[in-house]
């Protein structure tokens, strides 16, 4: 005759960790409190419209400003610069943009409308074009990550629903992905970075998960799911990482930003006065080396920077 | 079992409810694949069961029917939910939140228009909880069956058509014969709105309501595609009707849009039936016009346009024509215009204006009638031959229109208009045309409100003339206020001829000033001639012989038979000619002014644009008196000062030389006036004691006592004068026309008594054979006139008097009436230093040039009768005297020398001992000269085929039929070797008996042995040969 198992204390810890990893949970939701710096909202008379994404590097603060279609540019201190583009199909001018990413004294724009990725210097001059597809397919890029010295860039295709990966030069190396919910699928890759040591986190929109990546394709991490509780997305579209390695991850409907450990688990929701922060409509984001977190606020037409606790 | 057991099931209950929950959480975040029940949820999110759940927190409270700006709806449905997908990271729709001002109204009831179908019970466009509209009224993400058709936006109903759109708007399908623009109907093309804008064509390509509204991507109020405030939605598509400037108005023969009217005035009650204006009070297409709810069947016009009355609710000022003469409702009433719209039913603007796809400028609604100029073609619909208005067409000799008032370099208060018919904003250009001096809408400039009926007489103070023309002129004078010196001249008809009549028989006091000899339409010739023209007279001139004829008004200002010739092209002169401004090359003075412009006139007698011909206009303003002032004078007997010249003589003939360019440099020799002038007072009949006159004394003129001092009139007078080349002096004695004009001074007692031509010169009235004709020399008739073919020499061929050396017109030499000329100069035509002037008719004597007998070459330093060496006798003239020889025998300019006959004698005056040539002297004894020889001619007669150019001499030295054999007769002085018509080798040389000057050079052919037969080449040779002739005893 087997022995019943002894209700030890091992076991009852086993079963209260158990317990305490699940997503749902009664009770208060952990937050961490942030400190608001500035805000980013365009000159008098002329302010931003429906921004969508932000960037930033060691001299300026890039805005995706798409309603407008152009690129707004503030120096650190949030004091306007100047403007890069307009609408249009030109060298130099955007058509929708959405995604905007940085490197090596470069930056890349998403010219969804326009089907290109396009380059600038750091002071907005237009330096070369990469026409985005897929095979002979042109795709709207949505995000753009880049590797060191620009040598592969990392596309997210809206409707062919891939990460696709070209040479500076513009030929298209790999492309992973594919329109599904499998691990490895998309269902509208948006938000793309690069993570410190080469992997790429992607924001799967519909399928409400960020994806981890090493460079070849193959997935690393999957962080967060499907659903209202915390840890879980409803329209995830922004992805920053923090000095310590802790993913952010803005939902633009449920309208707050989750923090993730670097393995995938949630930690809290960025809060004020003990309870989630409200963020209006928050798309994208990004993290800078001070650990000041950038949020683009798309209904609110601005760029709210805050300070984290590392 | 025992109790110790109950805790261990307990263990295991929660063990496994523990490892049941673990496995929902693996579960939970392992990926799956997306349920029905999810794919609902990423809309509906209030479905979700965590909202349910007791035992989690969500991260939103559970609120499915939220209250948001539209209303109480459906979370599914709220704007919030929409964008978490439509904000550029999944689908691109960003614009729609942009827009808001100009989309479709949300989270309103809607008004009492709109009525929304009812379906089984229910709106089939559902209002929210609050019975407001909102975005799922119209769109629904549950799709619906458009066919093979994608649905675009998740629409309620298909809306290919704009079925979606006229299912709560259906009033404004009622299309235009209710007042509405039309839909389902296809664009003739496919303006770029479509492809610029959100504009829309049904899927058939037909109008819908989306071509001008779209409900979220809107540019201005009203959900319009692109703005209309100043016309540019309706213009996108009727784009032959946006004409948005007065010129493009003018252009597309239609209504101005976007330009704020200078004159014409949008009532306040037109407004209110829905006028609209642009924000600067410009006219747009929406002054007249409503897409919607406007009048019906009208064109959507705002109000009724019945009897011209929208046109007559702006353009009041234009009203004024009802009544009167262009009132075509009681000139022509069921005349129809372009449209085939009678008078009577359009309305009085209807007769002439259509206000859209016009005919002409003015939006012309009739057939322009022919003229090249715009703005006169439509007054010629009615005003020409077949015309309503044949009665007062508009004739050839008639006001020019289409002239560009810039020539007058000022402004003028009467309109002017461009080619396409716009009105001048400055009237200092633009063109000249009929409404420059008529309105058409108003009969008497000085009371606006005075209507003259058909039928009603009219005059120059009326007759739709913006100005009255009485006898002031005043409207002739807007623009010809330069023409007002004529006033007080003696061509003030009023002052001159007060009782003299115009073709209108008319009195100047009657007619005004300009009408006693300008008729503005309808004249009798050239310059709208307004008096009875002579017939056959030439047009040019035919207006100035209407009063300057024996029997006119001007019978004793007659210009004679011998005057200045018309209808002459200036292009002869050299001259190119524009209105602006004249060209010559043949400049003759340095520093002289740049010549003026003069009136040239086309074979009609209107004014030349480019080119022309003279006529008295050319020379004359018959309304200034004087070039140098605008005062006139009456009753003064006028000169080259005056007299109505175009310009002024100031003793440089200036008229003159303006055309005669070339003749210039007269002055500057010794046929200038300095010189004339003082050979005049050399010989003046007191000093010399012998009357010098010329014609000009003869002419009544001359009794004023002011003389025209001028180089031309030396000699020329332009009218009246004695005789070809409007000679002014009297004719001295020779032989020819031309002979007698130069010894008017070149004779005993005349001016240039000092330079006659002598007893032996040479001869005039001579032919030239047909192959001698000279290229560059003229020849003259009988009258001394310019021979246009054939012709004879005569001083003139040879000399140009205006100028004393070929080729160079600033020559000076000669201005010293003692200078001696050579045959470089002396007003010869062409030089004859190198025998060019000679060889033009001589030609068979050009080659003795660079032959021995070329003295230039053999004998430099030798000089002839008149002390010249080659140089200043020139080639011909060592041997020659053209003028003043000493002998008869060829004008010859050297002393004859010993022989038998004239021929020898010449020749010898050089191959004589201590001669030139005396190294080549022939033996003493030469052809008996007794023997006498018959010409070639005779022997050719007589022995066909064996011409020898051989001549003999009669005892003159003339070449006759019978004569001597003489040194000629072998010999061709002016050709070095036979057969070869060319210029000598350029040195003495030495020949032989195939050079020598020798005319044959086959000595078979001799004239030698026609009488000595074979004996004759040994004669030759004894007399001729290197050695024998020498050791002859006749060559010793």
């Amino acid at each position: 005759m087997r022995r019943s198992p002894k209700l030890t204390s091992k076991t009852l810890f086993i079963f209260l960790a158990l317990l305490i990893s699940c997503p749902g949970m009664a009770g208060p939701i952990p937050t961490q409190a942030v400190k608001p710096l500035m805000e980013l909202s365009g000159r008098p008379g002329d302010p931003l419209s429906m921004p969508s994404d932000v960037a930033v590097d060691a001299r300026n603060i890039y805005v995706v400003d798409g309603g407008n279609h152009r690129v707004v540019v503030y120096d650190l201190k949030g004091r306007y610069r100047f403007q890069i583009g307009e609408q249009g199909e030109a060298e130099g001018q955007f058509n929708s943009p959405v995604g905007i990413t940085t490197s090596d004294g470069r930056v890349y724009v998403a010219d969804t409308g326009n089907h290109r990725i396009q380059v600038f210097d750091q002071a907005g001059s237009f330096i070369s074009s990469m026409a985005v597809h897929d095979g002979k397919q042109a795709v709207r890029p949505i995000d753009v990550a880049v590797t060191r010295r620009g040598k592969e860039l990392y596309v997210s295709g809206n409707k062919n629903h891939k990460i696709m990966v070209f040479s500076k030069k513009g030929k298209l190396l790999r492309a992973w992905g594919g329109n599904g919910s499998n691990r490895g699928q998309f269902r509208y890759p948006a938000s793309a970075i690069l993570l410190p040591d080469d992997r790429l986190a992607v924001v799967d929109v519909l399928n409400t998960r960020v994806q981890v990546f090493y460079p070849e394709g193959r997935l690393s991490v999957v962080v967060g799911d499907w659903g209202v509780l915390p840890g879980q997305f409803f329209r995830p579209k922004g992805v920053a990482i923090d000095s310590a390695g802790r993913f952010y991850v803005s939902d633009s409907y449920m309208n707050m930003i989750q923090v993730f450990s670097d393995t995938g688990e949630f930690l809290y929701v960025l809060g004020t006065a003990g309870k989630p922060r409200g963020f209006d409509t928050p798309t994208g984001i990004a993290m800078d080396k001070r650990d000041h977190l950038y949020v683009v606020e798309m209904l609110k037409n601005k760029v709210s920077v805050f300070g984290i606790q590392p | 079992m025992t109790r110790r057991q109950a805790p261990s099931r307990l263990v295991h209950i929660l063990a496994l409810l523990g490892f049941f929950l673990l496995l929902v959480d693996q579960a939970g975040a392992a990926p799956r694949l997306p349920s029905a029940k999810r794919e609902c949820a990423l809309c509906h999110v209030m479905w979700l069961t965590e909202f349910k759940r007791d035992d989690v927190t969500t991260l939103i409270p559970y609120d499915p029917k939220p209250v948001v700006k539209t209303g109480k709806q459906d979370v599914a449905s709220t704007e919030r939910m929409c964008l978490s997908c439509h904000d550029g990271w999944v689908l691109e729709s960003r614009g729609l939140w942009k827009n808001k001002q100009h989309a479709h109204p949300v989270g309103q009831k809607p008004s009492e228009d709109i009525h929304i179908p009812i379906v089984e019970g229910k709106n089939l466009f559902p209002l929210n909880h609050d019975g407001k509209i909102y975005c799922g009224t119209c769109h629904t993400a549950h799709g619906t069956e458009w066919g093979n058709t994608r649905s675009p936006v998740f629409m309620r109903v298909p809306s290919r058509d704009g079925e979606l759109c006229q299912a709560c708007h259906n009033e404004k399908t009622r299309g235009p014969e209710a007042g509405f623009h039309p839909v389902n109907k296809k664009p003739e093309n496919r303006p770029a709105l479509f492809d610029t804008t959100a504009a829309k064509l049904s899927n058939d390509g037909k109008i819908t309501c989306q071509s001008c509204h779209s409900p979220h991507f809107a540019k201005a109020d009203k959900l319009l595609v692109t703005p209309n405030d100043r016309s540019q939605l309706c213009g996108s598509c009727h784009d032959d009707r946006a004409a948005t400037s007065m010129a493009s108005a003018a252009r597309m023969h239609t209504h101005p849009v976007n330009v704020i009217p200078d004159q014409a005035r949008v009532p306040d009650a037109l407004k209110e039936k829905g006028a609209k204006l642009a924000p600067d009070g410009a006219v747009i297409c929406q002054t007249c016009h409503k897409p919607h709810e406007a009048q019906p069947e009208t064109g959507l016009l705002v109000a009724d346009n019945k009897q011209s009355a929208l046109c007559e609710d702006c353009h009041q000022k234009q009203r004024r024509i009802g009544g009167g003469k262009h009132d075509m409702r009681l000139v022509e009433a069921d005349s129809i215009n372009i449209r085939k719209q009678t008078v009577a039913a359009g309305g009085a603007c209807s007769a002439c204006h259509v206000p859209h796809q016009g005919k002409g400028p003015k939006m012309w609604a009739r057939e322009p009638g022919s003229s090249r100029d715009a703005m006169a073609a439509l007054c010629l619909s009615c005003h020409e031959p077949d015309g309503l208005a044949k009665k007062h067409q508009v004739g050839r000799y008639s006001h020019p229109v289409g002239v560009d008032i810039s020539r007058l370099g000022r402004q003028v208060d009467l309109p002017t208009y461009s080619r396409d018919g716009l009105k001048a904003i400055n009237a200092s250009t633009g063109l000249v045309t009929c409404a420059s001096c008529h309105d058409p809408h108003q009969w008497d400039p000085a009371h606006p409100a005075r209507k003259a009926r058909p039928g009603t007489d009219s005059d120059a103070s009326n007759s739709f003339l913006r100005k009255a023309n009485g006898p002031d002129s005043a409207l002739c004078r807007t623009c010809h206020k330069e023409k007002w010196t004529v006033q007080g001249s003696e061509h003030d008809l009023a002052k001159m001829a007060p009782k003299s009549r115009n073709a209108h028989g008319q009195t100047a006091a009657q007619s005004g000033l300009c009408g006693s000899c300008h008729q503005v339409h309808n004249g009798k010739g050239p310059r709208m001639w307004a008096r009875a023209i002579p017939k056959g007279a030439s047009p040019v001139a035919g207006p100035c012989l209407s009063c300057h004829n024996p029997d006119g008004v001007a019978g004793e200002k007659l210009i004679g038979d011998h005057t200045h010739p018309l209808d002459v092209p200036i292009a002869d002169l050299g001259i190119r000619a524009t209105l602006d401004k004249w060209t010559s090359k043949l400049v003759a003075l340095a520093g002289a002014k740049p010549l003026l412009p003069l009136p040239l006139f086309d074979r009609h007698g209107q004014r030349a644009a480019q080119g022309g011909q003279v006529g008295c206009g050319s020379c004359h303003d018959p309304h200034r008196w004087s070039a140098d002032t605008k005062q006139a004078a009456l009753d003064v007997e006028g000169d080259a000062s005056n007299s109505f010249l175009r310009i002024s003589e100031h003793g440089k003939s200036e008229l003159c030389v303006n055309c005669h360019t070339g003749k210039a440099a007269i002055s500057l020799s010794k046929h200038g006036s300095s010189t004339l002038a003082l050979k005049k007072k050399e010989a003046t009949p007191k000093a010399a004691g012998v009357p010098v006159r010329t014609t000009r004394d003869k002419t009544a003129q001359d009794k004023t006592a002011k003389t025209a001092s001028g180089v031309c009139s030396n000699c020329h007078q332009p009218h009246n004068s004695k005789g070809a080349f409007l000679w002014a002096r009297d004719e001295g004695p020779g032989h020819s026309t031309g002979q007698k004009r130069c010894t008017s001074c070149h004779r005993d007692n005349g001016h240039a008594k000092d330079k006659q031509t002598g007893r032996y010169s040479h001869p005039l009235q001579v032919k030239v054979a047909k192959g001698n004709l000279p290229e560059h020399l003229p020849l003259y008739n009988a009258d001394g006139e310019r021979a246009r073919h054939g012709g004879k020499v005569d001083c003139g061929s040879c000399h140009d008097p205006h100028q004393w050396q070929a080729d160079n017109l600033q020559s000076r030499s000669g201005l010293d009436p003692d200078s001696e000329g050579d045959a470089g100069n002396s007003f010869l035509r062409l030089s004859a230093t190198r025998g060019q002037l000679c060889g033009e008719c001589h030609k068979d004597k050009r080659q003795v040039r660079a032959t021995e007998h070329d003295l230039a070459i053999s004998a430099p330093k030798a000089t002839n009768d008149h002390a010249q060496n080659p140089e200043a006798s020139g080639l011909c003239g060592t041997c020659h005297s053209i003028h003043n020889a000493t002998s008869p025998m060829r004008l010859w300019a050297r002393p004859l020398g010993e022989g038998n006959n004239p021929v020898e004698q010449a020749c010898r005056s050089c191959h004589a001992d201590n001669a030139i040539a005396e190294a080549k002297i022939p033996p003493n004894t030469l052809h008996p000269d007794k023997v006498t020889a018959w010409s070639e001619q005779l022997r050719g007669g007589l022995r066909p085929g064996k011409r020898t150019p051989l001549p003999v001499f009669d005892n003159k030295g003339h070449a006759a039929l019978t004569g001597v054999i003489s040194c000629a007769s072998c010999h061709n002085p002016h050709q070095w070797q036979a057969g070869t018509a060319r210029p000598g080798p350029g040195r003495n040389t030495e020949g032989d008996v195939s050079t020598s000057f020798l005319r044959l050079s086959r000595s078979a052919s001799f004239l030698c042995a026609d009488c000595h037969g074979l004996d004759s080449i040994y004669r030759y040779k004894y007399f001729h040969g290197d050695k024998a002739h020498q050791e002859h005893q006749l060559a010793r």
